[in-house]
């Protein structure tokens, strides 16, 4: 059993190390700039500033969260591109000069005129006619136009940057560009320094922000799972005693109902039920029953019953509708569990020597058609982070679901690194803890033959 | 009694089904702005691109609004029963307008266009991947495939020299390259690759024919089985949302793009189901028996196993297309996913969130959710009775 | 009750748990309570603070609160528009030395002190413009913002006195020479390390980021207990920071004893009659909504017009009360002059002609706006040019300006074509906005509908926020909605329009004009308001002939509060009202 559970658990890093990768390629090609949504939330946006005083900010900010460092351990590229481009502050300079290389087979050059480019943007005193030359020059991704403007420009205070434009020959066909070249970029990169502090318990700092990741998360985490704990365990307690009363009760009407009722819950979309509530009971136009947002707060000044009763009260709309689904899957599960273990035969001799149905129910079949729901606890936290999203979403509670769409639209990456680990570890262990429950309920499973 | 009345959701559910496709297929009759059929010199046309003035209506839709015509007379959210700045009947928005007058009934209708293709084309996708992956684990396992060492190299250096190629070498990040050649060098060192991939092959096992060797017993296995459960557990390990949030950030919205988003990432089930399937049937006689006979691997998955395996994926397709419907109204709802004028029921179901009396919005949409989920559940339910 | 007997006959405790919790549940609906005029006042805020670090404030709410919690040399009033002393004791005075450099020269108050009773001086106003301009501290932007102040000249022996050199000469120098927040260089940074370093040094020298003292106390700076700590944020404001949970609520309450109550003539910003503030941070425009009306916030604003307007007919009813302030900025739908079918002029004044301002502003706005046609706000009319043409809506106009251009319909299929370059070209042309905003979305879809009617496809596109931004700045759309906000200051602009702010700045529309450009230049430097109000005309009136954006119109600010708070004065400049001013009946 102890060899087994040290395969599981190690079995775990490959799993989280591949997901770790996954998002982090993602977050690679995604569209959009964290550092630009940053600056462009400033509302000092008026302060005259250039195209180039601006990329000069953005750098400046790519410092400070760390996203001036090469991504990854190694990077292998086409033999005409820099391995230092990384180091251009705006993704579409990069592309541009990344353009230019292709086409002249070779980054060396690229590199001095980008150079030579940055020298001259520094020249004291330029007139706002070089400016627009040197910021629409950088905007040139053909070597044939950069040659044109260039031999349109009247001032001549940049002849060493011309002179390396005129030199340029464009290559129909370079061999370099179709050569792969592995460049080896130190531990000093984005994910090594991520994945190490993921060890050392520090997830680094929000880019929105700049705040600690680890308060972000585990203040979201407190709210997401007092919410998951309640509708879990709300689920299990309903569900239950309604599938073996309908167990007990095969056909009658009431059992009809209820399975009827229970069905159709489970095909009400969340987000539905949660906006006709909000709007029929949470204080809008119609009834004002419950508070409508939050978690609501509570004071030192406030007693232990009014602070349970505040807490309450924000409470019931959202753990309703994270939790009316899940009761239609404990019932559905149990109740066909508990259907098959009454047909087989020790319930029958059971019954056969005179105990009632009831009894049989809890105390025998029940044990026995208990271990779907053993699988479903373990399975229940990942539904219950995309359950709970929508509702957070839509009760304006901040838990981890609305964490992770924050994030996302903010391409925050870091948070969402640590709540992405986060949740598949905790998944990881949920489908460990049910396979060892398993085990412990019934010996006769032997859990390294079936998996 | 009990009998009848699950006989009768069966019923109704079919119908719903039936009527369901039907308004799907038929949206662009069913409502639009413009003429259907028209009449004019030059003889009669459907669908025309522009009507002039001279040409006669032979027929225009029962519902004369697009998902996205704007009403600006009725603007402001105006329900089914109140009072409409309308020229005639003809015009009346029978089940009102959301906040910037678009018809709530062109828009049920368009958006039941909009689930359906979402439903069945993210299941597909979804399918296709679950079940290629499913039964290829559980035929393989984890020690039928057995490399000898060399071939092992070889294979390795091989996919090296391909993965680099396709990735540094084709000028993907240029943007001065033409897309045409970047996608024509793509398929030329492909299928080179293809081709050396099968020469070596070919030319190694006459190689090892000659000397004899026993390729079986010796090499090195290829744990096909765990590499596939540990992607598996990956995609059951995250959230069904993280993955469908993260991947809409990077595709363009449109219903294409929801459609291929839920498909990759919700096939893990499918997969499951598949693989536990496929294990059952491998153990039969007659798999054995054509396994002895050396029938090629692709052959017996495909006309021995797989029609035994398809109706538990069955099952697990008609909820995940229930699921595929839930989730793109859900992405619609919080504004994801789909381009500004495609429409969905989850993007009705937000106006009324901004429209906070218009009940109309919130109400006949919830319902065509309900019924498509209830009814794709019914249907699941069915198959899983029939197979035990 | 006799249907749960029933049920009780199971003996399972499970069911007797689940009953007692639903009637628990149920039982509990939240205690109406009396109001105590020593309540914290709530306050809605769409968004949470980034940081309460005024040095690194950038957003919206943080601007807010800092402004409450320190003070800077001067600020604009509300009200009167005009320049004002807050820790100085009036705007500053502007000279020019020998060598024509501009100085700005403030007074600062003998009164002011921090809450330990230290006064403020000369050192803590440097030392917190220092802050603004050093390297590797969190402070975006600030070395551009503040960079034409090239030295800080100021004495010992006169405390009191501090003046900014400027080798420039530009009008909105005095407003921006005294905008940051001072801190107490005292507590802030006892060790003196930034006195080491000159303020030229730290502006100028780049190497200054690899100094080790300077990455030092940078670090301790950007730490996080300076941004979101009650303990560690020291300001002068009147206010003080109780609690902030983080995307919850952030509390603050007056101080017991501050320095401004001993002043004798106080301004706007010496007003404290809110106890204590509680801005309360609801992301969700419903349900903020939802929470006015059920009175679990008092104070409401950015409240969408036709939300408004339900509000005002049943506010009386419902102990609300609303008011609605033009605000300054402008909306605009703007032209990529880098697309080539966009470049030309006689596309853009025929889209312009088809842009319908009335319908937009009554059926979007449902009249809660003003037309423009400027990139000023309507509130400056002495500025504004009212002999420019218009562009009202005329689609026989338009019609006529692309049939001079050669567009026409030759294949018959509704949309115009054209040859450039040698190729047929279809009239096809995308609308970006960034996905969520209502307006933007419907003003896309009423231009749609009124190309349509010439035979111009358009395409609205929703993007999200960030990649919407990208977009921009890479010039990668062809129209686009665009939103300014400004402040009653001299205008300014270069960021906007000149062209060397174009691709990938912010003038997102790749404006390049070189009579705009020297115009620019002028509205910039010029001291002198008459040279500087011919010009600002003379560009208007060329942008109304260039037509890189349509501007549209605009906004009004909605607001509500409960009738529980006294009368709030509302102002044009953001964030149009002040929160001290605000206090209960």
């Amino acid at each position: 059993m102890a060899l087994y559970l040290l395969k599981r658990i190690l079995l775990f890093i490959p799993s989280l190390l591949g997901l770790s990768l996954i998002f982090f390629f993602l977050s690679t090609i995604s569209p959009g700039d964290p550092v630009l949504n940053r600056l462009e939330s400033s509302i000092i946006g008026e302060g005259a500033a250039s195209s180039m005083e601006e990329i000069e900010q953005l750098k400046a900010l790519r410092i400070q969260l760390g996203l001036n460092k090469p991504l990854f351990y190694f990077k292998v590229h086409r033999k005409t591109l820099s391995d230092t481009a990384y180091k251009i502050p705006s993704k579409q300079l990069r592309e541009n000069l990344n353009d230019l290389s292709y086409q002249l087979g070779s980054w060396e050059l690229v590199n001095e005129y980008y150079k030579h480019w940055k020298q001259s943007t520094k020249k004291a005193d330029l007139s706002s006619k070089e400016l627009v030359f040197l910021n629409e020059l950088i905007q040139i991704s053909s070597v044939k136009l950069l040659k044109e403007k260039v031999r349109g420009n009247q001032s001549d205070r940049f002849s060493n940057l011309e002179k390396k434009i005129l030199a340029f020959e464009a290559k129909e066909w370079s061999l370099e560009n179709y050569l792969p070249r592995f460049h080896w970029n130190g531990l000093n990169n984005q994910y090594h320094q991520w994945i190490f502090g993921l060890f050392r318990g520090d997830l680094g700092k929000s880019y929105i922000d700049s705040s600690p990741v680890n308060i972000k998360v585990s203040t979201a985490l407190k709210t997401t799972t007092l919410l998951s704990l309640i509708s879990i365990l709300l689920a299990f307690l309903i569900g239950i005693p309604l599938a073996i009363y309908a167990a007990n009760q095969t056909n009658s009407l009431v059992e009809k109902f209820i399975s009827t009722l229970l069905y159709c819950f489970y095909a009400l979309p969340t987000f539905w039920v949660a906006t006709l509530l909000i709007i029929a009971l949470g204080g809008g136009d119609y009834l004002s029953w419950f508070p409508s947002y939050g978690l609501g707060d509570t004071s030192d000044s406030d007693s232990i019953w009014e602070a349970i009763q505040i807490k309450t009260s924000h409470l019931v709309l959202p753990i309703f509708c994270l939790t009316y689904g899940s009761i239609a899957i404990v019932y559905k599960q149990l109740k066909n569990a508990l259907n098959k273990e009454l047909q087989s035969e020790y319930v029958l001799t059971a019954k056969a020597k005179g105990l009632s149905k009831q009894t049989v129910l809890v105390r025998h079949a029940f044990k026995n058609a208990a271990f779907p729901l053993v699988t479903l606890a373990g399975r229940a936290f990942p539904a219950i982070v995309s359950g709970s999203f929508i509702v957070e979403f839509i009760f304006s509670i901040n838990g981890i679901g609305k964490l992770t769409l924050d994030s996302f639209l903010a391409r925050d990456f870091p948070v969402i690194f640590a709540i992405v680990m986060l949740a598949s570890f905790m998944t990881l262990l949920g489908v460990l803890l049910a396979d060892i429950i398993y085990q412990l309920l019934d010996p006769r499973i032997n859990l390294q033959k079936s998996h | 009694m009990s009998k009848r009345r699950k006989f009768n959701g069966l019923w109704w559910s079919k119908k719903f089904f039936i009527a369901w496709v039907l308004v799907a297929l038929l949206a662009p009759i069913l409502a639009n702005k413009k003429a259907i059929i028209v009449q004019d010199e030059s003889g009669i046309l459907f669908f025309p691109r522009v009507i002039s003035a001279e040409s006669k209506v032979l027929l225009s839709a029962p519902v004369p609004y697009d998902a996205s015509t704007l009403d600006l007379d009725n603007s402001n959210a105006v329900g089914p029963f109140e009072k409409q700045q309308i020229n005639s009947i003809y015009y009346r928005h029978w089940l009102g307008t959301d906040g910037l007058g678009r018809d709530v009934l062109a828009n049920l209708i368009h958006g039941s266009k909009t689930a359906l293709f979402v439903g069945f084309g993210a299941m597909g996708i979804a399918a296709i991947i679950g079940v290629f992956l499913g039964s290829i684990a559980a035929y393989y396992g984890d020690h039928k495939i057995t490399f000898s060492r060399s071939r092992l190299i070889l294979l390795i250096i091989l996919l090296i020299v391909f993965l680099t190629i396709q990735f540094y070498a084709i000028p993907w990040d240029i943007g001065s390259v033409d897309l045409g050649l970047k996608l024509g060098l793509f398929v030329s060192i492909t299928s080179l690759f293809l081709l050396m991939l099968f020469l070596i092959n070919y030319f190694m096992t006459k190689l090892e024919i000659n000397n004899n060797v026993q390729q079986k017993s010796k090499g090195l296995k290829l744990p096909v089985d765990l590499i596939i459960g540990r992607i598996i557990e990956v995609m059951d390990a995250l959230p069904l949302l993280f993955i469908i949030i993260a991947l809409s950030a990077i595709f363009s919205p449109s219903i294409k793009s929801v459609i291929v988003i839920i498909g990759i990432s919700s096939w893990a089930g499918i997969a499951r189901y598949t693989r536990a399937e496929t294990l059952k049937i491998k153990e039969l006689e007659y798999i054995e028996g054509a396994n002895a006979l050396g029938f090629p691997a692709f052959k017996t998955i495909w006309s021995h196993i797989l029609p035994n395996a398809i109706s538990p994926v069955l099952v697990s397709l008609s909820f995940g297309i229930a699921a595929a419907i839930l989730i793109e109204a859900t992405l619609s709802f919080i504004g994801m996913g789909l381009s500004t004028e495609e429409a969905s029921w989850g993007k009705l179901i937000a106006e009324a969130r901004v429209n906070y009396g218009a009940w109309w919005l919130a109400i006949f949409p919830g319902l065509a959710i309900f019924f498509a989920v209830l009814s794709c559940n019914i249907f699941g339910d069915r198959y899983l009775k029939s197979t035990e | 009750m006799f249907g749960t007997q029933k049920l009780f006959e199971l003996n399972n405790t499970y069911f007797r748990i689940a009953y007692l919790l639903s009637i628990f549940l149920f039982s509990c609906v939240p205690a109406e309570k009396k109001q105590n005029t020593n309540e914290p006042i709530n306050i809605h805020a769409s968004s949470d603070a980034a940081t309460l670090n005024p040095v690194a404030a950038r957003d919206e709410l943080s601007f807010i609160i800092s402004m409450q919690l320190y003070q800077t040399l001067t600020a604009i009033d509300f009200n009167t528009e005009v320049l004002v002393g807050v820790i100085a004791t009036s705007a500053p005075k502007l000279s020019t030395d020998s060598l024509n450099n501009l100085l700005i020269s403030y007074e600062i108050r003998p009164e002011a002190s921090f809450d330990d009773g230290t006064s403020i001086t000369a050192k803590d106003v440097a030392f917190s413009l220092k802050l603004n301009v050093c390297p590797l501290i969190n402070n975006v932007g600030g070395a551009n913002y503040y960079g034409f102040i090239k030295e800080i000249v100021y004495r010992e022996s006169d405390p009191l006195k501090i003046s900014f050199k400027c080798e420039k000469a530009g009008p909105i120098y005095p407003y921006f020479s005294g905008d940051f927040a001072i801190l107490p260089s005292h507590i802030y940074d006892p060790q003196n390390s930034l006195a080491k370093f000159s303020y030229k040094a730290l502006l100028e020298n780049d190497s200054l980021q690899y100094n080790p003292e300077i990455i030092k106390y940078a670090q301790e700076f950007n730490a996080e207990k300076y941004a979101s700590d009650p303990n560690f944020i020291n300001g002068s404001g009147a206010y003080q920071l109780k609690a902030w949970n983080r995307n919850k609520n952030i509390l603050i309450e007056r101080k017991k004893e501050w320095w401004g109550e001993k002043l004798d003539n106080k301004n706007t910003f010496f007003i404290t009659n809110a106890p204590s503030l509680n801005y309360e941070i609801i992301n969700d425009q419903t349900t903020a909504m939802v929470a006015l009306k059920s009175g679990k916030i008092d104070f409401l604003r950015s409240i969408p017009p036709k939300d408004y307007l339900a509000l005002q007919k049943s506010a009386s009813s419902i102990n609300l009360r609303t008011t609605s302030i033009n605000e300054f900025g402008y909306q605009s739908i703007g032209f990529n002059l880098n697309n080539p079918l966009l470049n030309e002029l006689a596309l853009r004044k025929s889209i312009a002609y088809l842009t319908p301002k009335k319908k937009i502003i009554d059926k979007i706005y449902y009249g809660q706006a003003i037309p423009t046609n400027v990139p000023l706000s309507p509130q400056r009319k002495d500025l504004i040019d009212s002999t420019l043409n218009e562009y009202e809506y005329n689609i026989e106009k338009s019609k006529q300006l692309l049939k001079e251009a050669n567009w026409q319909d030759k294949d018959n299929n509704g949309v115009l074509e054209k040859m450039i370059g040698g190729k047929i070209v279809e009239c096809k042309l995308t609308y970006h906005y960034n996905s969520g905003n209502k307006e933007r979305e419907a003003v896309g879809l009423i231009l749609k509908d009124e190309l349509k009617k010439v035979g111009i496809e358009l395409e609205v596109i929703g993007i999200e926020w960030s990649v919407y931004l990208q977009k921009l700045r890479a010039g990668e759309m062809q129209i686009f909605f665009n939103g300014t906000s400004s402040l009653p200051i001299p205008p300014d602009f270069k960021s906007s329009f000149h062209s060397a702010s174009a691709n990938g700045g912010r003038n997102y529309a790749n404006y390049k004009n070189q009579v705009s450009d020297s115009l620019i230049e002028v509205i910039k430097t010029s001291m002198d308001p008459e040279v500087r109000k011919t010009a600002i005309k003379a560009f208007q009136n060329q942008l109304n002939q260039d037509l890189p954006y349509v501007f549209l119109l605009t906004t009004k600010e909605q607001i509500a509060y409960s009738s529980k708070l006294n009368e709030v004065p509302t102002y044009s400049v953001r964030p149009n009202f002040w929160p001290p001013e605000l206090s209960w009946k």
